[in-house]
């Protein structure tokens, strides 16, 4: 009788589901090549997203975003909070089952700052003793912050005390690699056999241009945890190739979908949004009239209407930014809420108070008011968003603003030449502290391009540089949203975000706060 | 035959040693730089300086120039700036052939339909055969390449889900990116089939063949077709090497992991390397199909007499 039950239960096909787990494999599409699988000479979105797949630092950022132990299984900080001393984790090992020592991580680091290495990624070392030094080949590499004491203790010594120096450690550029594979014959990343890392998974195959298969890699220190068994990265550059493959289910998800893709999945489970710590903004040239002139920056800047240029123009969900600190980075004392949400936006839309600046500096309704030019790249996107602004401008302030557009690489050398009035730019951040997005406003930074300078901002920086007391840094850091809201040197636009889209049958995928997809922790049900 | 033959070799160097010089400095004088930043983020200026000296381009430009001239003499078309240990010959024996698979099977596609297709058109001259014919081609030079491949795409493996959306693994990931590359040709060769056709049955031989009591499928096949067929025979030479050079949009549309897109990426991407060894690639495909054909010529139409 049982016999013949459950043979007209297998025929209805209602056992199936209790015997036959799914395939614990995951087809990504990703869209363009990953420019390089060497950790540390990477400083781009794309291939980070596919070395953290394979690689792994001291630490790594879990599901919150917060730095968990990677590598290493702690450490422990000195009294001038300027000394870390690691342990590396037992067990940690590479994808060929020898043990990763703190000697990997000392030659990897001083790989990076080695001006000989040439690494586009070499800045991120600048946090370490003697770190810019030593890129720039004033200080011999040997007296860079970073020792090996023993195979498992690593003492890393920084220029300042640094509290997110852990969220610093996710990054590619602090990962490990192999001497004796880099120093080997060929080039290590080339041959699937000398490429060896120690991260969730191993490179299988590889055709450039095609695909990237990943293994679960069974000697990572969390092996146990990572439940995927293949991950099959698809490049597929084309969004509405991504689109299609993911729609006829040859691919299970695909990241930051066209406008198209947004629509058909806005609002469904299958969209995810994660914040981005960055934020689009436009550059005043503050050494040129008219936006020499403090008043006029902060006219401009208060008489559009962000929400619009969201709503109509990007046709998203990103959040209008009315502030400088993205979210997606937490406040250094209410650890568990968005710096954003605790201390509120600096920045308050008024187009009468617009007009009013713009009478006190001498251009009433826009009379007088000089030749200017707003330039961007040459995408729809980036010029829908310049018309918008244009309009809002003449319409509000009576002012008349051209459009210029060039092509990525003319744009960004116009931008840095200061050959423009406003320039759309932007920036994203490195860890999840304001630091990461208030520093690049410091007059002794080379990612100025609107040529503005505050000795006030400069001081109220600088002493958060210095300092490790979380509730001076927040305020510190308020006062100098504070003055960069009243200043104008930018006028933020929009917060960005990262997305995913993926079947409901996916689970745990999602993106880091620097816009990396995380696969260590993605299963399908 | 054989003087004529090392003669147009002989042009065919002299093209490319032109090409060369030209490509080099063109890409040269385009604003920005292989390394110059093209995002938000400045790598520090004493990164880049290191960086270009590794690729020699902290030199004088002519002195790069006789470097880069000596080198591909030795048949080293250099290192790609943006693909990390990757040479540009890598690039061209790794994308060529992808490129030139789809583009073989466009080529015959393309053949094999705008030939019939011109014929007919021509023998029904006025007929429903004939505008039908000619609506398709008018149709088929007139939408742009991007359209219709992402019509393709959409109507083919979204809506009928017959076919695959990207790769190239097994037949059916051939028929989209053939089909979108072979639409054009086809329709050119439809129109020039017919117009050169028609001048051709017009001819009084072909009016003794008629009256000789040949069949008209005989007249057509053995006497027109001969002639009709050298405007096309003309125009195989450019099409051979356009279409065995790959195309952007195909080939970024469908995935395809060949060379046009590598090479349209290169030129956004300011690879100097690749651009050039791409460029001298392509030329030279380009000379030695226009050879071939010269040659083809002298085979199908004994009035040309290249001796003289």
């Amino acid at each position: 009788m049982k016999m013949r039950l459950a043979s007209v239960l297998l025929s209805l096909g209602l056992l199936v589901p209790l015997a036959a787990a799914p395939p614990q494999k995951l087809v990504y599409a990703l869209g363009g090549e990953a420019q390089t699988l060497d950790p540390n000479l990477n400083e781009w979105f794309r291939a980070s997203t596919v070395l953290k797949a394979l690689f792994t630092g001291l630490e790594k950022l879990d599901p919150n975003g917060r730095p968990v132990p990677g590598m290493a299984s702690g450490y422990k900080l000195d009294k001038t909070k300027t000394i870390y001393t690691f342990t590396i984790a037992e067990g940690a090992k590479w994808s060929d089952g020898k043990p990763v020592t703190a000697q990997d991580f000392e030659y990897s680091w001083k790989r990076v700052a080695n001006p000989k290495t040439a690494s586009p990624a070499s800045f991120y070392l600048y946090y370490l003793k003697n770190g810019k030094a030593v890129v720039e080949g004033k200080v011999p590499v040997d007296q860079l912050g970073v020792q090996a004491l023993d195979a498992r203790t690593l003492k890393v010594t920084l220029e300042n005390p640094t509290p997110y120096f852990p969220d610093l450690l996710c990054v590619t550029a602090y990962m490990p690699v192999r001497k004796d594979l880099v120093e080997g014959p060929e080039p290590w990343t080339k041959n699937l056999k000398t490429f060896i890392g120690n991260g969730p998974f191993r490179l299988t195959e590889y055709k450039p241009k095609q695909h990237y298969i990943l293994t679960k890699n069974p000697y990572y220190l969390d092996a146990a945890k990572v439940k995927l068994d293949t991950l099959d990265i698809e490049v597929i550059e084309a969004q509405e190739a991504q689109l299609a493959a993911y729609q006829t289910n040859e691919i299970q998800a695909f990241e930051d979908p066209s406008v198209e893709g947004l629509r058909k999945y806005q609002g469904t489970p299958e969209l995810n949004a994660f914040p981005r710590i960055g934020v689009y903004f436009y550059d005043f040239n503050t050494s040129v009239r008219p936006f020499n002139d403090a008043r006029v920056r902060r006219a401009f800047s208060i008489s559009i209407n962000r929400a619009q240029l969201v709503k109509n123009i990007l046709q998203t969900s990103e959040k209008p930014a009315l502030g400088f600190v993205p979210y997606g980075i937490n406040h250094g004392v209410q650890t568990t809420k968005a710096f954003r949400d605790v201390v509120g936006d600096p920045i308050k839309e008024d187009i009468g108070e617009g007009r009013k600046l713009m009478a006190a500096a001498g251009y009433p309704n826009g009379q007088g008011f000089p030749k200017a030019t707003i330039i961007c790249q040459a995408n729809q996107q980036a010029k829908d968003l310049c018309q918008a602004l244009q309009a809002m401008w003449k319409t509000n302030l009576g002012v008349t603003v051209d459009i210029q557009n060039f092509e990525p690489k003319v744009y960004w050398g116009q931008l840095h030449a200061g050959n423009f009035n406003i320039g759309a730019d932007g920036w994203s951040g490195d860890y999840s502290d304001p630091m990461t997005n208030l520093e690049i406003f410091q007059s002794s930074q080379n990612t100025q391009n609107n040529r503005w300078s505050n000795p006030a901002y400069d001081s109220l920086i600088e002493a958060n540089h210095k300092s490790s007391d979380q509730k001076v840094r927040m305020a510190n850091f308020v006062a100098a949203e504070k003055i960069l809201a009243t200043d104008m040197p930018v006028m933020p636009a929009y917060y960005y975000l990262a997305r995913v889209v993926c079947k409901p049958s996916v689970k745990g995928l999602f993106k880091t706060y620097l816009g990396h997809t995380c696969f260590e922790y993605a299963h399908i049900e | 035959m054989l003087g004529y033959i090392l003669k147009r070799i002989w042009a065919g160097v002299i093209t490319m040693i032109t090409l060369v010089t030209l490509t080099f400095f063109l890409t040269r004088a385009i604003p920005g730089g292989p390394f110059s930043p093209a995002a938000e983020r400045k790598v520090p200026e004493e990164v880049i300086a290191q960086i270009e000296q590794r690729y020699g381009l902290d030199q004088p430009v002519s002195v790069q120039y006789l470097r880069y001239m000596g080198n591909l003499l030795h048949g080293d078309l250099g290192v790609s700036f943006q693909e990390l240990d990757v040479s540009v010959n890598e690039i061209v024996a790794r994308g060529f052939p992808v490129s030139a698979r789809v583009g073989f099977v466009a080529t015959l596609v393309a053949l094999l339909l705008g030939i019939p297709l011109g014929i007919i058109s021509a023998l029904r001259r006025g007929k429903w055969p004939d505008r039908a014919s000619m609506i398709f081609a008018t149709v088929g030079i007139s939408i742009p390449s991007f359209v219709l491949t992402v019509l393709l795409l959409y109507l083919f493996a979204v809506v009928l889900k017959w076919l695959p959306t990207f790769g190239l693994t097994t037949w059916k990931h051939y028929l989209l990116p053939v089909t979108g590359l072979a639409v054009a040709p086809i329709a050119y060769i439809a129109r020039l089939m017919r117009s050169s056709m028609l001048e051709v049955m017009r001819q009084d031989y072909i009016r003794t063949a008629r009256a000789k009591g040949l069949s008209e499928l005989m007249v057509v096949l053995k006497h027109a077709l001969r002639n009709a067929i050298i405007p096309v025979v003309t125009y195989l030479g450019p099409l051979i090497a356009t279409l065995l050079t790959g195309s952007f949009v195909v080939e970024r549309i469908f995935s395809i992991p060949g060379i046009g897109r590598d090479y349209v990426s290169s030129i956004g991407d300011r690879d100097y390397a690749v651009i050039l060894g791409v460029t001298i690639f392509f030329g030279a495909l380009v000379v030695i199909m226009n050879i071939l054909v010269d040659i083809m010529y002298a085979v199908i139409d004994p009035r040309v007499k290249i001796d003289e």
